[in-house]
């Protein structure tokens, strides 16, 4: 008989598995598929529909199974499912795996889309193991046969959803946060190791040590060494980074969740993306050309590797993101300096940092957007748009770097522009690159929206009613005689 | 009072007529390379005709002659004054020579001031001594009944004014040109001072023969090549300069840079056009089907001119462009996929349900010269009837970069009011802070989508999840 304490805590320790499991698979999968709403959903709904299905097959296996060498069967049952959902989870739940997976997917069979890649991932290495796992407490309450029901259900109950709080609390801000997602993964399969051992009657037997050879492989997979091999240096609740170089070490990239958030010469403060070549070029070289243009407040929201405005020692750069590692890293490793003094970090997400604070900046960067897929969805509302409106000084400057369709190909990039035109009636929409005026297959690029916080007094001019003669410059322009500025 | 004979006293007001209003439009159209085409310099020029000449007319009816100064020899001396002013204010060089005399000497360069300042100097004085020779000459119809003499004198004096108006636009400087339609004006003041002298070789005569010979000179075909002036009619004056340090050759338009492109290989110059080239017409010149393309404001006719697998109507108003553009300056024939229209913009979509592909707005060559019919909400919607589904606008301003003043925000939200979704994409680098920062070409483009949706994202309603591209790759 198994006591029970012993009962409850693996009843605890279940609830932890598959909600850190959840919790994981998100955090691993968003790098590969974006944050998106509809992919977190994907894999929610991948656990709580088999751990309903689960839940009513463990059910279902007392009544089937009603013989007198039940109590062993039971206690085999438990072991087969937790070795099978233990080597599930040791390959799902590893970034190498997936990293390699999600390649050799897109070689074999060209799939290239996020919903559907997300929707392979979840049925291959969570349906089946959380629908296992999902077994275990109808399982185990088979050893709560002489309590009471009512009793015995508030008990069951009480240690699951504490299993599960400490696993979405628990994992997520302490573990993934201090010791990084990688490692989360491995106490997770250690927690089913621990199970193992708890459940069986001989502690070498086959659950255990199978379950015990995953607990290392994970150790192995998530190890720090691994990550290194992959350029990764952190991987926390936020986000994975990654520092790489390229060409002879001359160019430096910063990638956020695999996409390029930042990129350097190292051997130069000139911007590299084309996108802050143009802020430079517009926004920033003009106030350091110019002695008598006063220093400006420049709000960044999104700090990436701190790359803008590096070099310059006359304006002052508030750097606003989630992730508070992401200074140390790009002092130490990125940017290799200290980022100066008139460069402040505050970590906090965006939203909350606005909502905070009254202070008006002559000029807030909005850089959030890496690639098309890891648009936050908070973070293109009316009402984001309006609060960072609100934060421009009088004639100040908002300037949001964006990814989108040149041409207006997708929904997105239409009601995008419609959103923010909501809220900023003035607006440059610059696209960075070349592209072709005719492309229809979607093909996203750099847009860089500028926003002037002038009066808003424009009106439209008409057929009948037309003051353009008035609105014109008197001035005439200046002579143009150097041709090369035409 | 040595009557003149009746014939040459209505040959007399009906040449006042006449130059009177050819001065007008003469003057209009020599500024508007200077100073722009808006409603308030032509305003100006009006006012500047109007007024003296009502004053003129006043002065002249209370005019009472003297023996040692006759009417004959006020309207004589009104005539020689008016003639020589406009034998200056009227002639290209001179104005040439004096903007760039005061630009450099003062620095001014507003558009209204310049305006005001050359009606005042040229302008008023003139007029309002021509503008007494109707009254004067009433003098001499003494025996004649005042309502028949009237309206006779009205008659020749707004028949004049008629001819001023259609014959010097309409002929003369579509023909002849806008300077020697000038010269014509400067003899037709020359043939009144001779037809009202007593004696035909006077003081007056030969001042006016010397005017008359400036003028020609002033006007000449050479004078006008050695400013690099090709055409010079009712719509443009029309200057094309070829460089030699980059083999390339530039058209101007009404004093604006209207088109350049490499001698080498017919490349565009401007950064607009290489855009619009790069953009918008290099990825149709493979494509499987002939796309249709309107290009409104023809320019030197620059725009696609190495395409010869789409079909293009160049619009514009001026029917000499295209003789002119194959002839100095793309030195060949446009090519058979090229047809040209010389029909306002806004008459032609007007009378026309034609659909293309791609409409290109080219109308705005310089911070003066935008027509006001050409901003306005309407003229938008009929670019947007014509544009097929899938279809594109391009459209090429100059503008602020940075909405530093009303005239380009209110054209933004114009455009808006008409075309959602549009790129708006400044050319060259700017200042970011400057809010006096100068004009440059911005390019606005705007994809013809009619089921594109309307929707905006709010915290409460935000379907962007949807509407993101699921591809993972090839971003």
């Amino acid at each position: 008989m198994v006591p029970l304490y012993t009962l409850l805590l693996i009843i605890f320790l279940e609830g932890y598995v598959v909600l850190s499991a959840e919790l994981l698979a998100i955090r691993l999968i968003i790098p590969f598929t974006g944050s998106g709403t509809d992919t977190i959903s994907i894999i929610i709904a991948a656990v709580l529909m088999p751990l309903a299905f689960g839940y009513s097959a463990g059910g279902k296996f007392l009544v089937e199974r009603n013989t007198g060498q039940r109590a062993h069967t039971v206690r085999k049952q438990l072991l087969w499912n937790l070795m099978v959902a233990a080597v599930f989870f040791t390959f799902g739940l590893s970034y190498l795996f997936i990293d390699w997976g999600y390649d050799l997917l897109y070689w074999l069979t060209g799939i290239n889309d996020r919903i559907i890649y997300t929707v392979i991932y979840a049925t291959v290495f969570l349906v089946y193991p959380v629908f296992l796992l999902g077994q275990t407490v109808p399982l185990v309450s088979n050893y709560f046969r002489r309590q009471r029901v009512a009793q015995f259900a508030g008990k069951i109950l009480f240690f699951s959803t504490m299993g599960s709080f400490v696993g979405s609390v628990f994992c997520t801000l302490v573990l993934m946060a201090f010791l990084g997602v990688h490692h989360a993964v491995t106490i997770t399969i250690a927690c089913m190791f621990v199970i193992s051992l708890l459940l069986s009657k001989k502690k070498t037997g086959p659950a255990p040590f199978v379950i015990g050879f995953c607990m290392m492989a994970s150790f192995v997979f998530n190890s720090d060494a691994a990550m290194q091999r992959l350029n990764i240096v952190q991987n926390d609740h936020y986000s994975v980074v990654q520092i790489k170089e390229y060409e002879e070490g001359s160019v430096r990239a910063m990638l956020v969740n695999r996409s390029p958030a930042s990129i350097i010469f190292s051997y130069s403060n000139d911007p590299y993306a084309g996108y802050l070549y143009y802020i430079h070029q517009n926004f920033i070289t003009p106030t350091l050309n110019n002695d008598e243009e006063p220093s400006k407040d420049i709000l960044v929201l999104g700090a990436g590797g701190f790359s803008i405005g590096r070099g310059d020692e006359k304006n002052h750069y508030t750097f606003v993101d989630i992730n508070k590692h992401l200074k140390d890293i790009s002092e130490e490793l990125f940017l290799k300096e200290k980022i100066g003094e008139n460069r402040e970090f505050v970590p906090l997400p965006a939203r909350a940092f606005l909502n905070q604070t009254n202070k008006k900046y002559d000029m807030v960067f909005i850089d959030l957007f890496f690639d098309p897929t890891s648009t936050p969805d908070h973070l293109i509302t009316r009402e984001f748009f309006q609060q960072v409106k609100d934060h421009v000084k009088k004639d100040g400057v908002m300037v949001g770097n964006f990814f989108g369709s040149p041409t207006f190909t997708d929904p997105l990039s239409r009601s995008l522009d419609a959103t923010l035109h909501s809220v900023f009636p003035y607006l440059n929409r610059q696209v960075i690159n070349e592209y072709d005026g005719w492309e229809r297959e979607g093909r996203w690029d750099n847009i860089i929206y500028t926003y002037y916080n002038l009066d808003e007094k424009a009106t439209i001019y008409t057929d009948d009613k037309n003051r353009a003669l008035y609105d014109r410059p008197s001035k005439l322009p200046p002579r143009i005689e150097d041709r090369q500025k035409l | 009072m040595k009557p003149i004979p009746l014939k040459m006293l209505f040959l007399v007001i009906f040449l006042e007529g006449y130059v009177v209003l050819s001065a007008e439009l003469l003057a209009i159209r020599l500024i508007i390379p200077y100073t722009g085409s808006g409603t308030d310099t032509i305003s100006i020029i009006i006012a500047a005709v109007l007024m003296p000449l009502a004053f003129g007319y006043y002065y002249g009816g209370r005019f009472k002659q003297r023996r040692s100064f006759t009417i004959r020899k006020r309207l004589l001396l009104n005539i020689t004054i008016a003639t020589i002013i406009l034998t200056l204010g009227l002639s290209y060089t001179f104005l040439q020579w004096a903007s760039e005399s005061l630009y450099l000497y003062t620095g001014w360069n507003n558009r209204i001031g310049l305006t005001a300042l050359y009606a005042l100097m040229f302008l008023v004085t003139p007029v309002y001594l021509l503008g007494q020779t109707v009254p004067l000459i009433s003098n001499y119809f003494g025996r004649h009944r005042l309502a028949s003499i009237a309206g006779r004198i009205l008659f020749f004096s707004t028949i004049g004014s008629f001819m001023g108006s259609i014959f010097c636009t309409l002929v003369l400087m579509s023909f002849l040109g806008v300077h020697h339609a000038v010269s014509i004006s400067i003899a037709c003041l020359a043939l009144v001072s001779f037809v009202l002298s007593k004696r035909k070789f006077n003081l007056h005569t030969v001042i006016m023969l010397l005017c008359v010979a400036l003028s020609l000179v002033m006007n000449s075909d050479d004078m006008l090549k050695r400013d690099n002036v090709v055409a010079n009619n009712q719509y443009h004056m029309i200057q094309i300069s070829d460089y030699d340090s980059d083999n390339s050759r530039w058209m101007k338009i009404n004093h604006n840079f209207s088109s350049a492109l490499s001698k080498d290989n017919d490349e565009p110059y401007f950064k607009y056009a290489k855009f619009l080239e790069s953009h918008f017409i290099e990825p149709l010149t493979w494509a499987p089907i002939k796309n249709e393309i309107l290009v409104i404001g023809a320019g030197g006719f620059t725009l696609g001119l190495r395409d010869k697998h789409n079909q293009y109507v160049f619009l514009d108003l001026d029917g000499g462009l295209l003789k002119l553009s194959e002839e100095k300056f793309i030195d060949r024939k446009l090519d058979d996929n090229k047809t040209f229209i010389a029909e306002p913009a806004r008459a032609y979509l007007s009378n026309n349900d034609r659909l293309f592909d791609m409409i290109i707005l080219d109308v705005f060559r310089g911070q003066t010269s935008t027509p006001e019919h050409l901003v306005t909400r309407e003229f938008f919607q009929q670019v947007k009837r014509h544009l097929k589904n899938g279809g594109v606008m391009v459209g090429n301003y100059m503008l602020s970069p940075n909405f530093s003043d009303d005239f380009t925000i209110n054209l933004d939200n114009t455009m808006r009011s008409v075309f959602k979704n549009l790129n708006r994409q400044v050319m060259t680098p700017y200042n970011g802070w400057d809010d006096k920062s100068p004009w440059v070409n911005v390019v606005y483009s705007y994809h013809h989508n009619i089921d594109a949706p309307t929707g905006i994202y709010t915290d409460d309603l935000n379907s962007s999840h949807f509407d993101k591209p699921t591809k993972l790759r090839g971003q």
